[in-house]
């Protein structure tokens, strides 16, 4: 059904733009960003394992958050979803929905180091 | 006092921003963005953690806050309420950032007092925008505070000078050490002028005690560009010198001993002349600010008056002291009381009158050489003018060898038939020691004394630059035509006198006595003795 792009053009160039035009400070946020993502999920996964629908919320939102910065915008809508999932107390079809957001967080991945690889090129040229 | 200026706040002013966000994308984006709008950036994890940056002392004090949410440990609306709790942090001012999501808790952390709040994600331009604006806020109400401070402290120093209007060192002491703590100095001196030398009279601060006395023994006087206090003596204004170390011409010694590197130095005009210096002096180089200067010239302005009220008190005191040599003090207390010119211009009021006049005097200052005259007169005045003051006694005058002296006036004396009488007595001792000694150079003399109690117009009379305070009725007749009578070596009473120490002495009548100016007969009473008590 999704026919998002992984990463969000117009995002990406207003970050660049944010932050001075300055690639390897893009890096270092990239960094922070993929070595911290997956103790979110995990911590995610373990508020699952234990059925605590209060201790899912932070750690989905604070992805959510973060992956919404680089216009990861599928990723950040999925998080989104078992955010307020967790909020109202369920957590009915929320493990199916954090494979969703591995899945998507491993497209992420490959999305943003093309970018590096490109010195973020392409988003001073994003129209 | 003048107004003090208001500081202008810039939108530019750079401030110290705590970023409290569980997410290091976010903290590091945040940080980046402070960084670039001239900002500085501290990071927090946590609510906790951030709590903890904000009270630690050790750490350079955080202007703004930009909290985050949803956190690990101590979320958000925890960490919103646990600042404003704080009686130290609730100023600091707090900028929620969040998700669309979070809309209606943002209104919630309104309500609990943040000071604005941000959706995520946010254009930088608007992030600017909220800093700049709650900077401003916070600079106001630290302003406001500082001036409300300053205003307390203005109001201490003159709660004190109204208290203790005339005592100098008080208010000099009140001035100098409310001044040092409020520009936050390191220590304070007060110099005031004393001949051609400027002393040091009060001080706050170890350094500003020990100064005071170091600057007695060094400080060369007059003008000169060496010290503080010959700066202001040479520009007749104030004058601050932002760093002594920095300035060729400071070369005063007590920098070494204290350790000083920012002065001010503030006149105390009076008379439109320097009579005084304030000086405030820093350990560090931070220079006063124009508000401080405003508000030490306030003080300044109050050292002058507590300096004029301590001169006029000198000198009332001086002319009291100089006029109890010519009259009776109680008559020189009483010009300079607050009630003097209604007394003096007249009432009625009971007294016991004693007079007193020497029998035998007549034929002495007919034969004696006037030296012997004035010398037997100098030694009789000075013993009885001792006793009359020993008793309490208000002199009316002393004419050759008469005395007027009467009891309950100005100064009210409800006991004043004894003491009357227990003068009389002792005068009566005193004479017969002198008069053993005039014996033996052929002098016979002898002293009579009459006393009466009754009611008397007293205050002034004469005219003026000659005036006298004076009692005028028949107690006082009656005294003067009773001690005409008396013999020597005798004190006669009238009735009312011994009507009111009968119980003290013991008396022989002397029975109605035809006095002139008197239609009928007077009884009086010769005093031979007393119980010893009514002394």
């Amino acid at each position: 059904m999704s026919s998002l792009a992984v990463l969000d053009e117009a995002t990406i160039a207003q970050l660049f733009e944010s932050v001075g035009y300055d690639p390897a400070f893009l890096d270092e946020l990239v960094e922070a960003y993929l070595s911290d993502a997956p103790a979110q999920l995990a911590s995610a996964r373990a508020a699952v394992a234990a059925g605590s629908a209060e201790d899912l919320v932070r750690p989905v939102h604070t992805l959510k958050s973060s992956s919404s910065t680089f216009g990861a915008l599928t990723l950040a809508g999925l998080a989104r979803g078992l955010e307020l999932q967790a909020r109202a107390g369920s957590l009915d079809g929320v493990a199916i929905g954090l494979d969703a957001v591995e899945a998507e967080f491993a497209r992420v991945g490959v999305a943003l180091a093309e970018r590096q690889r490109a010195r973020w090129s392409s988003a001073t040229g994003g129209s | 006092m003048s107004a003090i200026p208001v500081r202008r706040v810039e939108g530019a002013d750079s401030a110290r921003v705590l970023v409290v966000d569980d997410s290091r994308v976010n903290r590091l984006m945040l940080a980046r963005l402070l960084t670039s709008l001239g900002h500085e950036a501290a990071e927090a994890e946590d609510g906790r953690l951030g709590l903890a940056r904000l009270r630690d002392d050790g750490a350079s004090p955080i202007d703004v806050v930009l909290l985050d949410l949803v956190m690990p440990e101590l979320d958000g609306y925890e960490a919103l309420a646990a600042i404003k709790a704080d009686p130290v942090l609730a100023s600091v001012p707090v900028i929620v950032i969040s998700d669309v999501d979070d809309l209606a808790s943002v209104v919630r952390c309104i309500e609990m007092g943040a000071t604005d709040y941000l959706l995520r994600p946010f254009n930088p331009a608007l992030l600017r925008a909220r800093i700049a604006a709650s900077l401003a806020d916070k600079r106001l109400r630290d302003f406001e505070h500082e001036t409300l401070d300053r205003q307390a402290a203005t109001n201490e120093v003159l709660k004190v000078i109204s208290r203790s209007k005339f005592d100098l060192q008080a208010v000099l002491d009140a001035i100098v050490e409310t001044a040092t703590r409020l520009c936050q100095a390191e220590y304070g001196t007060i110099y005031l002028r004393e001949g051609g030398f400027y002393l040091g009279v009060a001080g706050a601060g170890v350094a500003g005690q020990a100064l005071v006395a170091a600057y007695e023994r060094d400080h060369p006087d007059g003008p000169g560009r060496a010290t503080v206090v010959g700066r202001v003596l040479e520009t007749g204004g104030a004058v601050q010198i932002d760093d002594v170390l920095a300035d060729p011409d400071y070369d005063w010694p007590g920098q070494q001993l204290a350790g000083y590197r920012t002065l001010l130095g503030v006149p105390v005009i009076g008379d439109g002349e320097i009579v005084g210096i304030i000086n405030l002096a820093r350990n560090e180089v931070r220079p006063f600010s124009i508000a401080e200067q405003g508000v030490i010239a306030a003080f300044a302005e109050q050292a002058a008056i507590a300096i004029d009220n301590a001169r006029l008190v000198e000198t009332i005191e001086r002319q009291r002291t100089e006029l109890a040599r010519f009259v009776s003090p109680q008559i020189a207390a009483l010009v300079s009381s607050p009630e003097g010119e209604q007394l003096l211009a007249g009432h009625r009021r009971q007294i016991t009158a004693v007079f007193a006049d020497l029998r035998g005097f007549t034929h002495f200052s007919e034969t004696a050489e006037p030296e012997e005259l004035l010398g037997v007169l100098r030694a009789y005045h000075g013993a009885m003018g001792a006793l009359v003051v020993e008793h309490g006694g208000t002199l009316e005058h002393f004419a050759g060898d008469g005395m007027l002296v009467f009891f309950n006036d100005p100064v009210p004396q409800e006991d004043h038939p004894r003491r009357a009488v227990a003068m009389a007595i002792d005068m009566r001792l005193r004479f017969a020691e002198l008069a053993q000694g005039w014996h033996k150079l052929g002098y016979e003399l002898g002293l009579g004394i009459g006393i009466s109690t009754g009611y008397a117009t007293l205050g002034r009379i004469g005219f003026e630059g000659r005036y006298d305070y004076a009692a005028i009725g028949n107690a006082v007749i009656l005294a003067s035509r009773l001690s005409t009578e008396a013999k020597a070596g005798q004190i006669l009473l009238g009735q009312r006198t011994y009507a009111a120490v009968e119980d003290l002495i013991e008396v022989e009548p002397a029975g109605e006595l035809e006095l002139k100016g008197f239609s009928r007969p007077i009884a009086a009473y010769d005093v031979v003795g007393h119980t010893g008590t009514i002394a």
